[in-house]
């Protein structure tokens, strides 16, 4: 039958049967929508952990001094500039950004006392920014215990967004960057409970450079040299700053690194990222490092992982149930065509008489369920969308801030759309799948007879 | 055009089978006007079904215009039907949700051609006298008027051959008269070969010939 003609009588059966089949399709319609749910929301929470909370960036690893006792006892490599070389030498490694701990004490004693009165007023000046968090900021006293690392600044740079970073000179601000995750929950935790301004990128140019003491601790009284007083000026938010702590360039840490704790301090890094220009370069490099005496810190790959697979596994679990609703609801549709074409049992006969095959018959019933599968996928779509914004509005706006709360928990890749319809048709068909069979393999004769 | 070799038709199987025709041979030529009279269970329906390739489930050889039904394909059979053979129903089986014209035009749908030519259902309303009732729904037309949508939709796509079965059954006897006319008309005037299944012979004086069917067998042999 061409297409048009199948479609035609298609759509007349359909108006005919418009009350049995959407009745029979409420349940597709339900499947759909939680299948639509489930997996934008396993998306969306999967999106905010490989971005957010551990993101790992798929062409580097993390390379580091081999830790078992048994290497060390055996003379384990360190992280030096001669490792370095060895690493760029890899074949597949694009770059390589070498990573430094401070190997000194350092402290920061906060007073919004000492804040000048116009960085107050610029503050002041920022949407979201209330009397009363000024009110707080300046008065601020915090005493700090400083840890921190220097980072190769070319792997932070698109983090910067308040000033370079890089070594600075004598007279400036040491540049700082500071972990996403730990401003993150200072954000929802820390600063909310104190009221005190969240940081973010638009807040970074307003905050004036902090005061910070090298070779220096509250605690520890077993210091040598005396201290130094400097400043520091938070530059950007990025995930590869320390978690607790400051980032600082690695040229600004080896040279206060040589000045507070020698020169053997100022030569070792303590990790070093490693670039390769493809993903498939990933195993040969890391087979290389390996054969260098090197690591491989896979912890925050691995968390990322366990974390995606766990959510992989209950978004698969609900969606199971989905597909199950779905599943019941194929069975639904199977009943109501079965009930279809024993009506229609007389006008079938009368189809094949005036010229219908099999075939065609097939193709009548199949095409009605795929329709309804269109059109019940579609409406299962739409609520679920309608589910994920009004989950979206309950959480994001209603529910009080936690860390890592996402300005969305759902993500919608673009096969979801495709795949909630084809899911739905493909069910459909299913169901209808063996009433067609029936009323292809209907004796004409017999069908026009009523026997 | 209809050319039978001993055929035989079952219903049911083993110990249950019931002969509906048994042995039948039979030979209709092109242009003829044939009746087929039977009392009911007589396998008067059972012959006109295989004629028409509805039923294919029988023994022996069944040669219409030309072709041997045996072996043709689903495919095959279904354009046979399309476009060799017009079925006339007892009753009627006209689409409810359609109108007449729609009705008319149903085989379109099945047939090779691209479109559905509403111009033809209506040409061939006209033919059987309903150029007013085009946009009626079934509901909406008397019995005699339902006989003459389906004959129309017989004749849509310009078959050879018409088989009718019982065509007036549901007739009054005035109507019925009416109907029958218009089978001879179509065999007279457009050279239709048509085979009638009826229970009253007197019905169709005009056939050309009349066939007895007694337990699945020709009673009698061809009448003039």
């Amino acid at each position: 039958m061409k297409p048009g003609k199948l479609s035609r009588i298609i759509s007349q059966n359909l108006r005919r049967n418009r009350k049995n089949l959407i009745f029979s399709s409420v349940g597709l319609v339900v499947g759909i929508s939680s299948f639509f749910f489930f997996i934008a929301l396993g998306h969306g929470i999967k999106h905010t952990v490989a971005t957010e909370i551990f993101p790992v960036d798929a062409n580097r690893i993390k390379v580091v001094p081999r830790t078992a006792q048994f290497d060390a006892l055996a003379g384990g490599r360190i992280i030096d500039d001669e490792a370095l070389e060895q690493f760029k030498a890899i074949n597949g490694v694009k770059a390589v950004y070498p990573r430094m701990k401070l190997a000194f004490l350092a402290s920061s004693k906060m007073d919004g006392r000492s804040i000048p009165p116009a960085a107050l007023s610029m503050i002041a000046k920022i949407p979201g920014i209330t009397p009363r968090m000024l009110g707080a900021v300046k008065d601020v006293r915090m005493w700090l215990e400083i840890m921190g690392n220097g980072v190769d600044p070319r792997l932070v740079q698109d983090d910067a967004v308040a000033g370079r970073f890089a070594d600075p000179q004598p007279d400036q601000p040491i540049p700082v960057m500071l972990s996403r995750r730990m401003v993150e929950i200072y954000n929802t935790s820390f600063a909310k409970a104190r009221n005190l301004p969240k940081i973010n990128e638009m807040l970074l140019p307003f905050i004036p450079p902090l005061p910070l003491t090298l070779n220096h601790s509250f605690i520890s009284r077993h210091l040598t040299g005396s201290a130094l007083q400097t400043r520091m000026k938070v530059v950007g938010l990025s995930h590869y700053a320390i978690m607790g702590g400051i980032t600082i360039p690695l040229e600004t840490a080896k040279k206060y690194n040589r000045m507070f704790a020698g020169e053997r301090a100022a030569q070792s890094y303590d990790a070093a990222i490693l670039e390769v220009e493809s993903s498939d370069w990933l195993g040969p490099a890391q087979e290389n490092v390996n054969r260098l005496g090197f690591d491989i810190d896979l912890s925050e790959r691995r968390m990322a992982e366990s974390v995606g697979l766990i959510v992989t596994l209950v978004t698969l679990g609900f969606s199971l149930i989905s597909l199950i609703i779905v599943g019941i609801a194929a069975v639904n549709i199977a009943h109501t065509f079965f009930m279809i074409i024993f009506e229609r049992r007389r006008e079938i006969g009368l189809m094949r008489a005036l010229g219908a095959s099999r075939a065609d018959i097939r193709a009548i019933i199949l095409g009605e369920a795929g329709f309804v599968g269109v059109i019940g996928g579609a409406l299962g779509m739409g609520l679920g969308i309608a589910g994920c914004l009004i989950m979206d509005f309950f959480v994001v706006k209603v529910l009080p801030d936690f860390p890592f709360k996402p300005d969305s928990f759902f993500a919608y890749p673009t096969w979801l759309f495709f795949g909630a319809i084809l899911f739905a048709v493909a069910f459909c068909v299913l169901g209808a799948y063996f009433p067609a069979r029936r009323a292809a393999a209907m004796d004409p004769s017999a069908a026009l007879t009523g026997r | 055009m209809i050319r039978l070799e001993n055929i035989s038709r079952n219903y049911g199987t083993g110990e249950a089978a019931t002969p509906a025709l048994s042995g039948l041979t039979l030979d209709v030529p092109s242009g003829a006007f044939v009746t087929v009279v039977g009392t009911s269970g007589s396998g008067k329906t059972t012959l006109l079904n295989i004629i028409g390739g509805l039923d294919t489930d029988y023994s022996g050889t069944a040669v219409i215009a030309g072709k041997n039904l045996r072996q043709m394909s689903d495919r095959e059979l279904s354009r046979f039907r399309n476009q060799t053979v017009g079925f006339v129903f007892q009753h009627f089986n006209l689409l409810e949700h359609l109108d007449a014209l729609q009705n008319v035009a149903l085989s379109a749908f099945f047939s090779s051609e691209d479109r559905i030519s509403l111009e033809r259902a209506e040409e061939v309303l006209v033919r059987v006298g309903l150029q007013e009732k085009l946009k009626k729904l079934p509901g909406q037309l008397s019995g005699g008027q339902k006989q003459r949508v389906a004959i129309a939709r017989a004749l849509f796509s310009q078959p050879h051959l018409i088989l009718a079965d019982e065509p007036t059954g549901n007739l009054d006897t005035k109507t019925g008269g009416q109907i029958i006319s218009l089978f001879e008309s179509l065999n007279r005037d457009d050279g239709l070969t048509v085979v009638a299944v009826t229970h009253e012979e007197f019905l169709f004086q005009n056939a050309t010939r009349a066939l007895h069917l007694e337990d699945g067998r020709l009673a009698s042999g061809p009448t003039p």
